[in-house]
């Protein structure tokens, strides 16, 4: 038998490596148990069959593999344009905006500062008119508004500001959870529409090791009940909240997703969920969380590989470079978190436009990011093999040193066949010389300034943004 | 005789806690000081583990394990020491704030102010102001730090420093913030005495806010 290569072991993973995760992890579930915080999530794996004792749950393997059967492995993820409607088919891996960081590079002034609502909205404008950018997320938190009113606000600024799928992240109960659900529905008309076409979707993270928190999960399972597909999204950190070895903590992050899918499909059968993560590693010598490390990028490929191997939809945490600025580092590290979890079929890649291991927002990056995306999309597109596409005739007829620039082929082909890059420089040496020597970040952010500035989002019937605003209203003054 | 400080250094420095608890017990067998034994075995090695860390030789866990083996020589010394030879820099409440339950920061953080010397009270996650008072009023302590993971639990930082003032004892005790949204801007907005943005700076600033 032919050797495989080291790149064939990683992009497509011996399936009975992938079968060990499995089984250890559902033995972790059967013998130690995970706990739950919500008494509600331990009320039903109590009616399920699972044993209760305290804030621990042990889980018989067979009640998770029974719940993870009933688990849709394709679904639609559809847009308030009804233009940008995502088919999760596995065909195709989606990016989103990273989330939910606290800081960001004043725009206008180059301070870092805490992050507001308004970031929100001019990065949801950007995510807008970016091609490459399918998912839209409240990139930072909204520290300038209520922190109780937090999650509606950051939907709204996503929605009102794009016409595109919206990915939300931090909500940490029920109520918000279904306050969530009651915005969107003001705009798609009713809680059975949103239902039918769901505008937007959203995770909930773990608290690795093996705690799944309480209102977070308990808002899950409202958007599971409600037909908003949810996720689970572990961040175990390898050698902190996990094994130092990657495999233990591929056993953890598999544990924790997969025995909170089964809870909402023992909830919710049928509920539409995607396999979540963003595990990362530390920096040994500081202890300082890395999410772009070549093993974390492993991990996070690796749990793209899970999520096929149940045969479910993915959202794997990406990108979310170390670098402090838009450059070289995050070029690098980005790129190769792009590129590893694509080749192994996520659905999602969550985390374009963030610096500082998702902690700082700078506008420029989203742009830089999404041209490392640009660049994998088009690797990945199928080539024409056709008898037009091979232009045998041409070819004979040109013979040796012929030229083809003029060629009628040629103009009739040429826009499907190259692409054109919004910021990689391609001029000759002298030609970059005089338009300034300028460095790419430059670029992106004279591009995201002209976007900002012309950039209309879908229109939104006056009524609809009037009912959203009454909504914000009420419900931050309702505390 | 001083072969025996040197090898008490050395097992702490390798992190072998029960070969620590037994050297300290053999050096004080043979007729050593408990002041010997502090200085020339426990510190040393500390103060080594300390050096290689600071130069990228050592990583965070072989300190944290150096740590533990301190605290084991520690404890086989403690009651023979006089109060004033117990290196105890100050006691240091810790926890994470109400309604955040992320607390792998914060044990990280008591785990390397521990190794430090640090007597520490850990209140755990979800620490209402309140109970923050009630630990002030109890322990006394040099130095009091809140840790806080999510944006919408920060606020409770400044809630709690409220409370510690309207208690009456705010001025009693230092007060350090941190976790991943958490600045030096907002810990001086907030009325904080300092902020440490990693597990391992947070020793060095806690160090300067009892020197």
């Amino acid at each position: 038998m032919r050797n495989r290569s080291r790149l064939a072991d990683v992009l497509s993973p011996d399936p009975q490596l992938l079968h060990q995760i499995h089984t250890h992890s559902l033995e972790l579930l059967e013998t130690r148990g995970i706990r739950f915080h919500s008494e509600r999530a331990r009320r039903i794996w109590q009616e399920a069959g699972a044993q209760v004792a305290g804030d621990v749950v042990r889980i018989p393997g067979s009640l998770v593999e029974e719940a993870l059967k009933r688990v849709p492995s394709s679904f639609t993820l559809y847009a308030r344009d009804g233009v940008h409607d995502l088919p999760i088919d596995g065909r195709r891996t989606y990016y989103s905006q990273d989330g939910c960081a606290a800081h960001t590079l004043d725009f206008e002034t180059g301070v870092r500062r805490r992050s507001s609502k308004r970031d929100i909205e001019q990065m949801a404008l950007l995510s807008d008119a970016l091609e490459t950018i399918d998912i839209v997320s409240p990139t930072v938190s909204a520290q300038d508004v209520p922190a109780s009113a937090v999650v509606v606000h950051e939907l709204a600024a996503c929605l009102l500001n794009s016409g595109k799928h919206v990915l939300t992240e931090s909500v940490t109960s029920a109520q918000e959870a279904r306050a969530q659900i009651e915005l969107a529905a003001l705009l798609v008309g009713g809680r059975e529409a949103l239902r039918e076409r769901p505008i937007f979707s959203n995770f909930v993270c773990t608290i690795s090791p093996l705690t799944q928190d309480g209102g977070g999960i308990e808002a899950a399972l409202e958007f599971a009940a409600a037909g908003i597909p949810v996720g689970i999204y572990p961040m175990a950190t390898t050698g902190v909240t996990a094994p130092v070895t990657l495999a233990g903590t591929m056993t953890v992050v598999n544990a924790e997703v997969v025995s909170a899918l089964a809870l909402l499909q023992i909830a919710t059968p049928g509920a539409k969920v995607f396999y979540c993560g963003g595990p990362a590693t530390i920096d040994l010598r500081t202890g300082a969380y890395t999410a772009t490390s070549p093993e974390a990028i492993w991990l996070r490929t690796m749990v793209a590989h899970m999520a096929r191997f149940y045969g479910l939809p993915s959202i794997v945490g990406a990108g979310a470079t170390s670098a402090k600025v838009p450059g070289e580092q995050a070029a690098w590290e980005n790129t190769l978190s792009f590129l590893f979890p694509t080749l192994a079929g996520a659905s999602i890649l969550f985390g374009m436009g963030l610096l500082d291991g998702s902690n700082l927002l700078t506008y420029e990056q989203l742009l830089l990011d999404a041209e490392i995306g640009a660049m994998i999309r088009r690797l990945l597109e199928p080539v024409d093999f056709s008898q037009e596409a091979f232009a045998l005739d041409l070819i004979q007829t040109l013979g040796p040193g012929g030229v083809f620039l003029d060629q009628p082929h040629t103009l009739a082909h040429m826009r499907r066949s190259l692409s054109i890059p919004r910021l990689s420089d391609r001029d000759s040496y002298e030609e970059w010389q005089q338009k300034g020597e300028l460095n790419r970040v430059a670029v992106a952010r004279d591009q995201a300034r002209m976007i900002l500035a012309t950039h209309q989002p879908p229109p939104l019937a006056d009524d609809l943004v009037r009912a959203v605003e009454e909504f914000l209203s009420a419900y931050t003054s309702q505390g | 005789m001083t072969d025996i400080l040197a090898k008490i250094a050395s097992s702490l420095y390798n992190g072998q806690s029960e070969e620590v608890a037994s050297l300290v017990q053999q050096a004080l067998d043979q007729g050593l000081s408990p002041h010997q034994v502090l200085q020339g075995g426990l510190i040393a090695g500390m103060d080594e583990v300390g050096r290689d860390f600071k130069a990228g030789e050592l990583f965070v866990p072989e300190v944290l394990i150096a740590a533990r083996a301190m605290h084991a020589g520690m404890n086989v010394l403690r009651p023979l020491l006089a109060e004033s030879d117990v290196p105890s820099i100050g006691k240091y409440v810790i926890g994470t704030v109400k309604g955040d339950l992320h607390d792998i920061g914060k044990n990280l953080v008591k785990m390397m102010l521990e190794g430090a010397g640090f007597e520490t009270v850990d209140l755990g996650t979800d620490v209402d102001p309140q109970t923050f008072v009630n630990a002030v009023r109890e322990h006394r302590p040099k130095i009091m730090g809140m840790s806080a993971l999510l944006t919408t639990t920060m606020v409770q930082m400044k809630a709690t420093i409220d409370a510690l003032v309207e208690a009456g004892v705010r001025d009693s005790v230092k007060i350090m913030v941190g976790g991943a949204p958490v600045t030096a801007a907002f810990a001086t907005q907030i009325g904080a005495d300092a902020y440490a943005p990693d597990a391992a700076s947070a020793v060095d600033v806690a160090r300067a806010l009892v020197s």
